[in-house]
């Protein structure tokens, strides 16, 4: 697979600590077009080996708008069925400058490991000395151990170790999509996690033409007004929720967006030091970023101010717990007793619709309305929304926003970038697959 | 045909710009490359080669690490037919100096104007304007792109104009105006003045930015400028015709047949801890990349972006090695290019975690670039002789560049006017 791609599919098994290599084939991007659509065609192959399937969008990390995000297909512990969850940040993209397009972990480890990937290399690392430590410092160690601070992680915390239903992998220092128990699965491997750094190029088709139209669709997006708005706070505005403003404003630092997606779905408050502090901060860990709204929504809704949700997130981002979970199940309505009770949470989370996509994104459409009435209309466009977003790789918040990223320019570009002709029937095909 | 056997000089008190040589003659087609420390210099492994090649660097360091020894054995390989060329430090080298320890190194009667008691008037307030010299100070008016003209010493028939980039070289005026093959002409849009025009104008319009001293049966070729940076081809290009001048070239022996040979799962495990050590180094370099730092060893000033520059000349040509069936590699070599690698990783995260405590990093700077030149020569072993295996015999296919004749090309009939 010569272009938008590494052309490569890792293969870890930690039964053996054996790492293969596979090369991604043309067919196959040409029948299951990429992310999800080759991450299910994966773990179906490994299934016999309790697989986590890492993968990319076809698109992501390009010069489409929001091609940020990654995926993660695993079977859920806390559903039992196969599920996707993006990965956002900056972390999806890093994937593929890390050198695959796809990472298959099979078995289970001795010892606790991570997996260090950089520059096409896959590297097993003894976890010892970061087993037991939170995610913060899991993340803080490990740049320091590899000298970059621009180092991209996926780890989990105490909860994943210590096998809670709701832990949750988590990116960097922060919560992530994971409503799935995906740490768990992780600590039933003793892996800790990834690690991923690399300085890859990704070879386009067109690439003249391919960015002429990228930026075309760019500008097309940039007229809507929403645009104008940034983080969290305008976002459950629009879905309905009061009072987000007054609440959260006075502690909010700065938004922060995805790579190269339009609008800052991120927001990082500031709980220990003025947030309009133009110096930088003397103080470690004076904040927390915050991108699952529904979480800090839940938390507000237990009567918690600003600071005491986002200290009440920061702990779950530490401990690598679910926070949504936590707000939902801990039966607790102060600061102390949630997080006091990080350690004991059990009970189960609705996951909408098929239950394969995470409710981390809103249940429908944000800002736009798309042209859809009825709440039966509004799950299956967002279903397929979820879907189509994960095999491009586009960030699934941002998905929700915009009507012009269409599945045509999806595919146009994909097509444009490969060189291969990729269709509308190929792509709902893939979809029902995916979707059932 | 017989190539030229070129050693380049990578040792102690060089910078980076030695890699510009090894990418100019490798695109030439010029794989019969030996990398030399001072070590090797002292121990007379230049006495086989064909040309030598000096470049940029901290003068004075590179002439204390040659030591006395290094020194007798330049002379000698020049005054036996060999070809030296040298720019910038390299050019400095052999001109003649009462300082200690350049005065081991005086082989050639050229002058330098751009040497002043007093220190012109710096325009802009660098460290790279000026070093001292004694008493005195060798300054650098400009840096980056100048214009230089070929004089009818070069070629009798056309003079022509070329452009080359000056980063710290002199401005030289030679006993014998024989020698001088190109003179400085004009600047360049892209000329960055360090001082006035005027003192920049009456330092080097005029005298003379490449000259050819001859020494015995060889010559002494002093570059200015650095005519080997991959930006001016038709500097390369210069270059490559005083490479090619001098023929026909010594004899070579075929290599034996033992030569060490290693493919298949060896091949691949040696190449992947390679790998592995060279991301680990550029990650790492690269994060150093942010960090407002900058190490004064010896007379030369270094930036993080000089170490990324060493270890991105290795990693470009990992992939050839990887897709290569078979390597030629010396016994030891693999395991001295993966335990240097391994090492370069080691400090460079050191020097990342002292500067991240607000400590000194100047000593571990200097390891760091004695294990990069190390490493570039252990790696530039295993990749030119891995490289030239896959050309013919010494005397079979000649693919030089303009090989109409199958003769290498005579000077100056190349270059465009």
């Amino acid at each position: 697979m010569e272009y938008l791609s590494t052309d490569k599919i890792l293969i870890i098994d930690l039964n053996t600590a054996g790492v293969e290599e596979e090369e991604l084939d043309e067919s196959l991007v040409t029948q299951k077009i990429g992310g999800i659509g080759i991450t299910k065609y994966l773990y179906e192959k490994y299934q016999a080996d309790d697989p986590i399937v890492i993968g990319t969008g076809l698109l992501t990390g390009t010069t489409y708008p929001a091609s940020a995000a990654g995926q993660i297909t695993a079977k859920s512990p806390a559903t039992g069925k196969l599920c996707h969850c993006p990965i956002i940040y900056k972390v999806g993209l890093e994937i593929k400058y890390a050198g695959f397009d796809y990472i298959v972990v099979k078995g289970r480890s001795e010892k606790p490991v991570y997996l260090w990937i950089h520059d096409g290399v896959a590297d097993i690392s003894d976890a010892a000395d970061v087993w037991g430590k939170d995610v913060w410092q899991t993340t803080d160690k490990l740049r320091q151990f590899v000298g970059d601070d621009l180092l991209q992680t996926m780890m989990i915390g105490p909860a994943g170790e210590n096998g809670s239903d709701h832990a949750q992998v988590c990116y960097n220092h922060w919560s992530s999509p994971d409503r799935f128990g995906f740490g768990k699965v992780f600590g039933k491997k003793n892996l800790k996690g990834f690690a991923f750094r690399g300085m890859g190029m990704i070879e386009v088709a067109d690439p003249e033409a391919f960015v002429e139209r990228s930026l075309e669709i760019l500008k097309a997006v940039k007229e809507n007004t929403f645009l104008e708005k940034k983080g969290i706070a305008p976002i459950l505005t629009a879905l309905g929720e009061e009072g987000l403003h007054e609440w959260i404003d006075p502690i909010v630092h700065r938004h922060s967006a995805d790579y190269f997606t339009p609008y800052a779905t991120n927001t990082a408050l500031f709980l220990d030091e003025d947030p309009g502090a133009v110096k930088e901060s003397k103080i470690e860990e004076p904040g927390i970023l915050v991108s699952d709204i529904h979480a800090l929504l839940a938390f507000k809704k237990q009567g918690l101010s600003a600071i005491d949700a986002g200290r009440a997130l920061k702990a779950c981002a530490k401990y690598g717990i679910d926070p949504f979970a936590v707000a939902e199940l801990s039966g607790n309505a102060t600061l102390d007793g949630i997080t006091g009770s990080l350690e004991s949470i059990k009970g189960e989370i609705d996951i909408p619709g098929s239950g394969i996509f995470s409710p981390w994104c809103p249940r429908g459409p944000i800002f736009n309305d798309f042209d859809l009435s009825g709440e039966e209309q509004i799950l299956a466009w967002w279903e397929r929304r979820q879907a189509i977003s994960m095999i491009f790789g586009i960030q699934p918040m941002f998905s929700l926003m915009c009507p012009e990223l269409t599945e045509e320019n999806m595919l146009e570009l994909a097509s444009m970038g490969t060189g291969i002709d990729l269709t509308q029937e190929t792509l709902d095909a893939v979809v029902r697959d995916i979707c059932g | 045909m017989n190539y030229p056997k070129i050693g380049i000089y990578a040792g102690s008190g060089t910078s980076h710009s030695w890699l510009w040589f090894v990418d100019l003659f490798e695109k030439a087609g010029l794989f019969d490359l030996v990398f030399l420390d001072e070590i090797s210099v002292q121990n007379n492994e230049i006495k086989a080669l064909d040309v030598l090649v000096l470049s940029g660097g901290d003068t004075f360091a590179v002439a204390k690490s040659l030591g006395p020894k290094g020194g007798l054995n330049i002379k000698c390989f020049v005054e036996q037919g060999g070809t030296y060329i040298g720019s910038c430090a390299g050019a400095y080298l052999p001109m003649n100096s009462s300082k200690t320890p350049l005065d081991l190194f005086n082989f050639a009667d050229v002058k330098i104007t751009n040497l002043s008691k007093t220190l012109p008037l710096a325009e802009i307030k660098t460290c790279k304007f000026c070093t001292a010299y004694g008493c005195d100070f060798v300054f650098h008016p400009v840096r980056e792109a100048v214009c230089l003209k070929t004089t009818p010493f070069f070629d009798r028939e056309n003079c022509f104009q070329f452009e080359a980039p000056l980063y710290g070289g002199p401005g030289m005026e030679a006993l014998d105006p024989s020698w001088v093959l190109a003179v400085y002409d004009n600047f360049t849009p892209k000329t960055n003045f360090l001082t006035s025009r005027k003192i920049a104008e009456k330092t080097l319009i005029g005298n003379a930015a490449v000259v050819r001293v001859p020494f015995g049966q060889g010559f002494f070729h002093l570059l200015g400028p650095h005519l080997e940076h991959p930006g001016f081809k038709q500097a390369n290009q210069f270059i490559l015709d005083i490479v090619l001048a001098k023929t026909p070239f010594l004899p070579k022996t075929k290599p034996p047949h033992t030569t060490p040979r290693m493919a298949g799962k060896e091949a691949k495990a040696l190449l992947l801890s390679i790998r592995r050590e060279l991301s680990n180094s550029r990650i790492v370099a690269g994060s150093l990349e942010f960090l407002p730092v900058q190490w004064l060893i010896g007379q030369k000033t270094y930036e993080p972006q000089k170490v990324r520059v060493y270890l991105e000349s290795l990693w470009k040509r990992l992939g050839f090695l990887e897709k290569t069936k078979m390597l030629v590699v010396k016994p030891g070599l693999g395991e001295t290019i993966t335990r240097t690698a391994g090492r370069t990783t080691i400090e460079l995260r050191r020097i990342k975690q002292l500067i991240d405590g607000q400590k000194e990093s100047l000593k571990t700077a200097i390891r760091v670039f004695e294990l990069l030149h190390t490493l570039s020569i252990s790696f530039f072993d295993l990749y030119f002789a891995t490289l030239s295996s896959g050309r013919g015999p010494v005397d079979g296919e000649d693919n030089l560049p303009g090989k109409s004749t199958g003769r290498p090309r005579p000077i100056g009939n190349t270059l465009t006017p």
